[in-house]
Formats: structure tokens, C-alpha cells, sequence
């Protein structure tokens, strides 16, 4: 299932196309770029773009016109609107998949410097458009698409920092330089590095991957040159080393930072040289590797600190180091994130078994679910298909997800979605039936992730500190309580804190207070006579509020 | 007069009229029709056929149908161009039947839509070709 927004003036093309491929997310039509770029700012930018050339727009709605327009240059500026929405969407997403619907014949040669007809923008001759060429259309390029994005276990994302990053490492993989791959834990150095960096590297020998930070420090020299026998105590025979193991190929070695001084100074010797001499040994031996090293330190201040050589650290290509966002700077990906995860865990073994008790208990056909398991988020449901499981993420879950800071980034997001993944399927198995309320109505085809499920998780991972973070839009309060405390009188605190902080937040709105606490706006009148009963008076707080 | 005779300087306007011509009526007359599978069920060839003939372009609550629309944006300086004469007919026809009727006379009824839709296209591609040469 894609998300794909439709721009356009008139309303059929989107309902048509709705009919004719139910099992996409169709949004829109935004009827002009205002309403457009409104869009993809609140929901960040679709898998596919349908853009009309031709807009019926009164002229204040209409891009690139003159100030004070003739009649025939508005027309033609009606007549061509769509390759100025195109140019102006290519400002900020360039590789943005956009299908431009016009007929042959309409001049386009007279627009070609507005429609940056590279890679990522198509043509579709609307006049003689039927189903069948629609579909074809939309589905080979989403096709291309995924197959450009979905690269093993990687999911480069939109953001165009996340592009950037993609390009250079592609460059960075053929070169002979080492690839230096900074960035906090769990932002994928690793899977980088093993399924794109030694796949582009354009060599035969094997991908070695040594983490630096569980070896035991007087065993590092020894796995990674290599050891003769009686080298050291419990050396019993000759062994190879992680640099002749990946002769040929890349070693990438993990969290670089943790090498002590000895071994920093033979590893600079291998790079310089390309000769490994094992411990205990005279012999050298010449290597051929694709070195790619990674850290989560800062080794520029390791350097000053004189925590690491600088001539080592001059050898792995530090101008070009390539650093991983986290997850925090990454909000754009997120819920592409959380597809591509679900789709990847849902052709695990045991989620598939897992998928299949389910729809045996509730009576769907079993081993019929092609499709795998896919993610739905918010709670615009598709319709049910024989050949598909749904994982719901109602709106209040994603919210959940949204309020997260995600200390351990996208290695914290993958588990999280997998436990919550199976969590529900062994919830909806353990009660025989699909999920009875919420979106999901009861059908079937839908597990869903409660909100409470997915609170619980994100609360086991929460890192120390985590108390003043929110959590479905209810602010976090703190309360020291001393063994001789009130309990009852803390918790009131608690409770008070609560209730004062989002007062400010809601500019005193108590229904939107009700719908933030209760779930429910018409609550208000209860969320008032708590506030009062707490001691809270609004005409106190009122003047406070900025 | 045909449109081979149009003199040049009027050939810019024509062009223009005629791709308005083609983009509000040649495009929407069998819109919908055109995304029904080669033997439809009458009654969606029949909702397909009203959408498409009698609200073929929409400007927010302001509806046109396709004989209204050819009316506005037929070429007069044209009279005569057996193109236009062709459409006239077809859009007369189309004006005149009913969409209530059995399902061959549906089937008569969406030819002629997809009929002008080519005979627009045609007529616009007529007078780009005469105006080529003299960009060219």
C-alpha cells in the first residue's frame, strides 16, 4: 500500500483512481500548491505525487503570473499551472516520484525548463487514460521505487540529508580510501556497512565484522592480524586473523574508539604498508582490504584528548566521514519507517507462523496471506483482502511513537515495532477474535497495536530521566515522596501538576484539557470540578498564561 | 471557412481555442466511461455517461455539459471545417438521447462521446501541425 497524493483542480481523477486501486492510500485532491504544500507539511511527502497540468484557478491561487495578468496569460497560465507546481515542488523534494498528467500536444516543449524532467518526474497521456494503463503506471514506478529504497535491511528514507548520505557513500564504497561512519548507536553503521558499502565496493572477498567494544582488550591484535601458535596462553595453533579473513573484501570494524594504544599502532602500520604480520610472527603478509570503520565518539576529540593516534586517525579518511542522523532528526521518516519495518518482520518465520494461528482461530483462509503482514497508520482502513494481514497503529498509537525521543534509534524502533507486532497477534490469538472495538470494527483482517501496548513498551525503553518526557499529549510530572510522606497527598501533587501544566498548555481550554485526559471533549464540566477540588482556580491561573 | 484556410496570423488564437477545446470537452466527454472494463454492467456505463455528458466540466458548483460546452468553445471562425461539422452532428446526437435506454443504445451513446473526444483531438492537432512550419 502507497500513500499518493492527487493535484488537481477537479475531483474525478482522485475518485477514479480510487476505484480503479483500492489498496492505495489516495489523499487529496489538493486543489491548487498552497493546498498542496499545506499537505506535505503536515503529512510529509507521499510515495507518489499525481499532478494535473491544467488548473482552473482564479488568479490569485495560480503560480507564476504576472502582477496584473492579461486574460490570455492567465489562460495560459491556467493551462500550464502544473509545471509550475512541479518546479515549485522540486525546490524541496527533488527526487520526489511525480506523475504529470497531460495529453500529447499540450506544448510541453515550450515548459521544459520548468518540469525537471529527470529520473523522478513521468508522463501520463490522460486522454486516452484507462484503468488498465493507469495502473501499470503507478504500480512500475512505486515498483521502482521500493526497489531503489528497500535495499536489504535499509531504509534510506526521504529527507534529502538521508539522500545525500546514500550518494556519497556510494561513491565512497568503489574508492580505496577507508569509509569512516560516525553517528549514535543504533543508527545502522553496521547494517550500512555489511548490505550497501561491501556490496558497491566491487569486491569478491567476504564482508568481516569485529566490534571493537566485546573483545577482550589482550585478544584484539590477535583476531584481528592474526596469532601463531603459542603466541599467547591457549594459542594452540596457527590462526588467521580479521584482515586475512576479509582479503579481498571489507572489514568493518566496529566502535573504532575502543583500540588501545598497542594495537592502534599496528593497525597503522597495516594501512600504511598492507601487510598484516601476525602476533607471535615475523612474516608479512600482504592484505587487500575495503576498510570501513565506525564509531559513536567524536575520534576528533579522542585525538586531543590523546585518546587515539592522529596519524591513525588521518589515515581513515576523517574529511570524508560520513555521519548517521538519529532518529530524532530523521521525524520525516518515521512512519515510512514503521511500514518498512512491519513489512520486513512480517516475512520473519515466526511472525508468519504467528500470523497464521491467528488467522486460523478467527476463520480466515490460512497460508493464503501473500501479501504479508502491512502496516496501517492512523485509521483510514483499506479494504479487506484475502491475500493481507493489517497491522492497525490507530492515531493515538502513532501518537505515542511521535512523542518518543528514541535514544536508541532505529535499532530501538525495529524492536519496539516487532514486539508490538507480535505482542498483538498474541493478544488476538490468546482471545480468538479479532479486535471488538476501535477502528479496526471488528474485522479480522485488522490486528491493532493499543495505545496501552504501545505505552507499555515505549516506557520499558524509556532511558533513565525519561519522567519529564509526555506521553499521549498528558504531561509528566515528578513528586519526591520520603518514607514518612502521605501517599495520598503525593499523588494528589501529582495529579495537580498534571492538571496545571495542561491548563497552560491549552490556553485554559478545559474541553480540550477533557479530550487530552478523558479521551472525550464533552468531559469538561468533570475535568473542571477535579481542577477545583485539587485546589486549582482558574481565575489564579489565567493571567499566566502567555 | 477550413481550417486549412485560416490566415496565420489568426492561427496563435485558434490554437489556443482549439486545446481549451480539447482540454474541457475532447478530455472529460468519456472520462469515466474510459475506466469501465470492455463489457461494462449498463447501469455503471450508465452513471459513467451522465457524469461524463452532463456535468463534463466542473468550476465548483458551476456544471456544464458537453453540448454546452462545445456551444461556448466551438471555433465559429470554423463554419464549414468538416471537422467541426462532424462534431456538430455528434454533439447534436448526444444532446438528443436519452440515457435511460437498453444497453446497445448505451453503447451507441459512448461511442459517439469517445467519438468527439477524438474528432477534438483531431482538430487541435490540425492546426498545430499548420502553425509548426511557421515556428519551424
Amino acid at each position: 500500500m502507497a500513500d499518493i497524493l492527487v493535484v488537481d483542480d477537479q475531483d474525478r481523477t482522485i475518485a477514479l483512481c480510487q476505484r480503479v486501486m483500492p489498496e492505495h492510500r489516495w489523499m487529496g485532491p489538493a486543489r491548487s500548491w498552497a493546498d498542496g504544500r499545506a499537505h506535505l507539511s503536515r503529512h510529509g511527502p507521499p510515495d507518489l505525487v499525481l499532478l494535473d497540468l491544467h488548473f482552473d484557478l482564479p488568479a490569485e491561487h495560480l503560480l507564476g503570473l504576472p502582477a496584473e495578468p492579461t486574460p490570455r496569460e492567465l489562460r495560459q497560465a491556467q493551462r500550464t499551472q502544473g509545471a509550475e507546481i512541479l518546479a515549485a515542488l522540486r525546490e524541496r523534494w527533488p527526487d520526489l516520484p511525480v506523475v504529470l498528467m497531460t495529453a500529447r500536444g499540450e506544448g510541453l516543449e515550450r515548459m521544459a525548463d520548468r518540469l525537471h524532467a529527470q529520473e523522478y518526474t513521468y508522463f501520463l497521456d490522460d486522454e486516452d487514460l484507462d484503468a488498465r494503463a493507469l495502473r501499470a503506471q503507478v504500480e512500475g514506478i512505486l515498483q521502482a521505487r521500493r526497489g531503489r529504497e528497500q535495499e536489504g535491511p535499509i531504509y534510506w528514507g526521504r529527507t534529502l540529508a538521508l539522500r545525500r548520505i546514500r550518494q556519497r557513500l556510494s561513491v565512497l564504497a568503489r574508492g580505496r580510501l577507508p569509509v569512516l561512519l560516525g553517528g549514535p548507536t543504533g543508527t545502522g553503521k553496521s547494517l550500512i556497512a555489511r548490505h550497501f558499502v561491501h556490496p558497491r565496493s566491487r569486491r569478491k572477498g567476504r564482508f568481516v565484522a569485529v566490534d571493537l567494544s566485546t573483545l577482550p582488550r589482550d585478544l584484539v591484535a590477535a583476531q584481528l592480524f592474526g596469532a601463531v601458535r603459542g603466541a599467547y596462553t591457549g594459542s594452540v595453533a596457527d590462526r588467521k586473523g580479521a584482515f586475512e579473513e576479509a582479503d579481498g573484501g571489507t572489514l568493518f570494524l566496529d566502535e573504532i574508539g575502543n583500540l588501545g594504544e598497542d594495537v592502534q599502532r599496528m593497525l597503522l602500520a597495516v594501512l600504511q604498508e598492507r601487510v598484516v604480520t601476525r602476533v607471535g610472527d615475523t612474516r608479512e603478509r600482504p592484505v587487500d582490504v575495503k576498510l570501513v570503520v565506525a564509531t559513536h565518539e567524536d575520534l576528533g576529540e579522542l585525538v586531543q584528548q590523546g585518546r587515539f593516534r592522529a596519524d591513525l586517525y588521518m589515515r581513515l579518511n576523517p574529511a570524508a566521514t560520513v555521519r548517521l542522523p538519529p532518529l530524532e532528526e530523521r521525524r520525516d521518516d518515521l512512519r515510512p519507517l514503521v511500514r518498512f519495518v512491519v513489512e520486513r518482520i512480517g516475512a520473519e518465520a515466526h511472525l508468519v507462523e504467528l500470523v497464521e494461528e491467528y488467522r486460523a482461530r478467527v476463520g480466515l483462509p490460512v497460508g493464503e496471506a501473500d501479501l504479508g503482514l502491512q502496516a496501517v497508520l492512523g485509521d483510514d482502513l483499506p479494504p479487506a483482502r484475502a491475500n493481507r494481514q493489517l497491522l492497525l497503529l490507530p492515531p493515538r498509537t502513532l501518537a505515542l511513537l511521535d512523542a518518543h525521543r528514541w535514544p536508541g534509534n532505529l535499532r530501538e524502533l525495529a524492536m519496539t515495532i516487532e514486539n508490538a507486532a507480535t505482542l498483538a497477534l498474541a493478544e488476538a490469538i490468546e482471545a480468538g477474535r479479532p479486535p471488538g472495538v476501535g477502528p479496526a470494527q471488528g474485522r479480522a483482517d485488522v490486528l491493532q497495536v493499543r495505545p496501552k501496548l504501545m505505552r507499555d513498551l515505549l516506557q520499558a525503553t524509556a532511558p533513565a530521566g525519561a519522567a519529564d518526557q509526555e506521553l499521549d499529549g498528558v504531561p509528566r510530572a515528578t513528586v519526591e515522596i520520603t518514607p514518612a510522606a502521605d501517599t495520598r497527598a503525593a499523588s494528589q501533587e501529582l495529579e495537580r501538576q498534571v492538571y496545571e501544566q495542561l491548563f497552560f498548555r491549552t490556553g485554559g481550554d478545559f474541553s480540550a484539557m477533557a479530550a487530552t485526559l478523558l479521551g472525550d471533549p464533552d468531559g469538561a464540566l468533570r475535568v473542571r470540578n477535579r481542577f477545583n477540588a485539587l485546589g486549582l482556580r482558574a481565575t489564579d491561573l489565567r493571567p499566566q498564561i502567555e | 471557412m477550413r481550417l486549412e484556410q485560416v490566415p496565420p496570423d489568426a492561427l496563435d488564437e485558434l490554437v489556443e481555442q482549439l486545446g481549451d477545446l480539447r482540454h474541457d470537452l475532447g478530455k472529460y466527454v468519456c472520462f469515466e466511461a474510459r475506466f469501465l472494463p470492455p463489457d461494462p454492467d449498463p447501469a455503471a456505463l450508465r452513471a459513467a455517461l451522465r457524469a461524463d455528458l452532463l456535468q463534463t466540466r466542473r468550476r465548483g458548483d458551476e456544471v456544464e455539459s458537453a453540448w454546452a460546452l462545445w456551444r461556448r468553445l466551438r471555433p465559429a471562425m470554423l463554419d464549414g471545417d468538416p471537422g467541426v461539422t462532424a462534431l456538430d452532428r455528434e454533439l447534436e446526437a448526444l444532446e438528443a438521447a436519452s440515457l435511460d435506454g437498453s444497453p446497445a443504445a448505451l453503447a451507441v451513446v459512448a461511442a459517439r462521446a469517445r467519438e468527439v473526444a477524438r474528432g477534438c483531438r483531431t482538430l487541435h492537432a490540425r492546426a498545430r501541425a499548420r502553425l509548426e512550419p511557421l515556428d519551424g
